[in-house]
């Protein structure tokens, strides 16, 4: 079934609920964010892809400036869709185990600068071999764990010995480390200098012993959206992979500088005394184990239930809502959300200026 | 849209590209056709809520592949799809309210029979310009475990009598949602005890439907009273039926970066969380730990198994209708092999 799309120049009241919006003046002023953070270090930021899924959006942050003209994705369908969208230079931020993902990203090597995480030498081995084969070269940078206890090695030794691997393997390009971190909670921004740089500097110590062992190293890409400030500030590293900033979340709301972007317009369908329906759900929203969104400007609001195509709210004091009244959710978790539509509608005045395709939606693979 | 590299019919389900969607497809019409047996001897139709998966093929199998049968949605786009897949008697639970969908309703008039639920007079306000055959009404009575409806029975007298005066729609009943496991016998006593108050009016309902969609389908339900004539259930093809779920996501092991660790390639955009974390099926000793939005996390006792890259990990999520909602194709397996490979046809359908 063909997605809704409102017409362009359409009036808030005439797009059909619920729906995926984006202020688009907020989304740029975030943009702006980093052109101005970015413009005069050596590192840049390489955004996140699996935020916003969408090369078009991806673009306008590229030409408002600050980043390295590239993404990265963490799958490897999602490369492809990137490549397909204009974007030469993608890093995949996971290690691509199996051979029909291996081939692909082999291939899609030889159409585009592609880059991909690795943490051990048995995927490292296949790599080289698919590679071999069907004549490409792929680059690739070692991931180190420093504070999620996810994928990537552990110690430097580990990376040292990864590294010298990489190096001795045909059609594999040793370029660097990569990591990921995360910070508890609302963190101030003592908290997140002080955080971001112990965790990044634990990469940065991988980086060191690989090139005590005569390997260079080209790219450190590391930090995220709660460290993007702090990131450029360390010498060494290259890239922040930020993905959150674009349209922001709740949880990140302690990151004053960035606003809301993406939103979901609902509508109220029905009203008692003390509750209130609208027709926007779990499938559509979210609510990974029982995390829930707010309603923009109405604390007085609060989720009760999710079900799979409806809300229902309780409201604190005197229903004042109306059936057929609209509403701003403001969600609790940006990229799952985002995968869940097939279309952004960007909004400026509260009129409808572009209609995006979410094109890499879906993109599992 | 999901871009797996697709496999040829045959291939056995540990070789397609991961995460994948998989339903057994013997599991699953044999569940159908238990649930089924449930109400032969009733008079209770089974009405199945086919917006749980979205799929046209998977409701072809549940209505014995005839179009005219009652299926159950939960939104006007999502009656679009199936109206447009052939099924010509769509029940609805969202009333229209919002822009552009009273225009909807009206298209969807046109292709199939449409029933919706209402629960006050903005509600049927709505319907006022309509005049079709096409078109039928359900009041929807509240109960101890659902606050949406219309709350009192003088309320609904009046809407029953104004809707009966000045519409030219049909008002076919009452529906009600049974939500939790322990509250089936709530949700009788009130639609009952609203259908005898019309009664006592000269009202007479001819459905009396309760929607249990997020609940089990048991043996249990052959025993609700005459009365009700249709029970609307989501989960029933899909409920465990032997050692194998009927609907599962096959991931693989990504990284084994300590001992007794496992990362795999499916998280919460493959498979949902929202109501639960899947628990893993063919490794017992496994169990999730954490997923973010684009992987998951194993742990389990070195000392009982091990897991090493590459290996295929089959997860049961703990709601499907969550699940469906992440895929754009279900493959369907029979003897561990892919037998075909069915669109979520209505996908996405929100509003």
């Amino acid at each position: 079934m063909q997605p809704y799309r409102p017409n362009l120049g359409a009036t808030l009241d005439l797009i059909e609920t619920p729906s995926l919006l984006i202020d688009l003046e907020l989304m740029e002023s975030n943009f702006d964010v980093i052109s101005k953070t970015y413009s005069n270090t050596l590192c840049k930021m390489r955004q996140h892809a699996k935020n916003i899924k969408c090369p078009d959006i991806l673009w306008r942050q590229i030409e408002i400036g600050g980043t390295l003209n590239g993404v990265c994705t963490a799958k490897v369908s999602e490369a492809e869709v990137m490549v397909e969208g204009g974007i030469r230079d993608v890093l995949i931020t996971s290690e691509i185990v199996g051979e029909d993902k291996q081939r692909r990203l082999a291939y899609l090597a030889k159409r585009a600068d592609v880059k991909v995480c690795i943490d051990n030498e048995t995927n490292l081995n296949s790599l080289s071999l698919i590679a071999q084969e069907i004549g490409s070269e792929i680059g690739v940078l070692i991931e180190v764990d420093t504070s999620m206890g996810r994928a990537g090695i552990r110690t430097a030794e580990q990376g040292v010995e990864l590294a010298k691997l990489a190096e001795s393997l045909a059609s594999i390009k040793f370029l660097g480390v990569m990591s990921h971190q995360t910070v508890d909670g609302f963190a101030d921004k003592e908290t997140r200098f002080i955080e971001g740089k112990r965790y990044i500097d634990k990469c940065l110590a991988v980086k060191t012993a690989i090139e005590d062992h005569g390997i260079e190293v080209t790219i450190v890409s590391s930090g995220e959206t709660f460290s993007y400030d702090v990131a450029p500030q360390i010498e060494g590293v290259t890239e922040v992979e930020g993905g959150t900033y674009a349209l922001m979340s709740g949880p990140a709301k302690y990151m004053e500088e960035f606003s809301l972007a993406g939103k979901v317009l609902t509508t109220v369908i029905d009203v008692t005394e003390t509750e209130i329906v609208i027709d926007a759900g779990l499938r559509c929203l979210g609510g990974p184990l029982g995390v829930t969104p707010t309603i923009e400007g109405h604390d007085e609001l609060t989720f009760i239930e999710m079900h799979d195509s409806y809300s229902v709210l309780s409201v604190k004091e005197g229903n004042i809502f109306r059936i057929g009244q609209t509403l701003f959710i403001c969600t609790s978790q940006q990229d799952i959300l985002v995968n869940r539509w097939d279309n952004f509608i960007g909004v400026r005045d509260g009129v409808v200026e572009a209609v995006w395709d979410i094109s890499a939606r879906g993109c599992h693979h | 849209m999901e871009r797996p590299t697709s496999k040829p019919i045959g291939h056995h389900y540990l070789e397609l590209d991961t995460p994948a969607l998989l339903v057994n497809s013997k599991l699953l019409k044999s569940n159908i056709e238990n649930a089924k047996s449930y109400l032969k001897d009733t008079s209770c139709k089974l009405i199945p809520n086919v917006g749980t998966h979205g799929a046209a093929g998977i409701a072809r199998y549940q209505t014995n592949f005839d179009h005219e049968a009652p299926v159950f949605v939960d939104t006007l786009q999502q009656a679009h799809s199936f109206a447009n897949n052939g099924f010509k008697n769509i029940i609805i639970e969202s009333p229209p309210v919002g822009t552009g969908k009273v225009e909807s309703l009206h298209r969807l008039v046109n292709t199939a029979h449409v029933t919706i639920s209402i629960s006050n007079l903005a509600h049927l306000n709505l319907l006022k310009h309509f005049s079709s055959e096409n078109l039928s009404v359900l009041f929807r009575i509240p109960n101890k475990s659902d606050s949406v409806g219309i709350r009192t029975h003088q309320t609904l007298l009046e809407l029953v009598k104004l809707l009966e005066e000045h519409f030219e729609i049909n008002w076919k009943g009452l529906i009600t949602v049974s939500k939790g496991s322990d509250s089936l016998e709530g949700s009788f006593k009130e639609i009952l005890s609203a259908k005898s108050f019309l009664q006592s009016h000269f009202f007479t309902s001819n459905e009396l439907l309760i929607n249990t969609s997020n609940q089990s389908l048991t043996k249990a339900h052959a025993n609700l009273p005459s009365e009700i004539t249709g029970l609307i259930s989501g989960n029933y093809p899909f409920e465990i039926n032997g050692y194998f779920p009927v609907c599962s996501v096959v991931s693989t092991v990504m990284s084994t970066p300590e001992p007794g660790r496992a990362y795999i390639d499916c998280g919460q955009k493959a498979i949902s969380i929202d109501r639960g974390v899947p628990s893993v099926v063919n490794y017992g000793n496994a169990v999730v730990e954490k997923m973010s939005a684009e992987h998951g996390y194993l742990v389990f006792d070195t000392a009982e198994m091990d897991l090493k890259i590459g290996d295929k990990i089959l997860l049961r999520p703990a709601n499907y209708s969550d699940t469906f909602n992440l895929y754009d194709f279900i493959n369907l397996i029979k003897n561990d092999r892919l037998e075909s490979v069915i669109e979520t046809t209505a996908r996405g359908t929100f509003k």
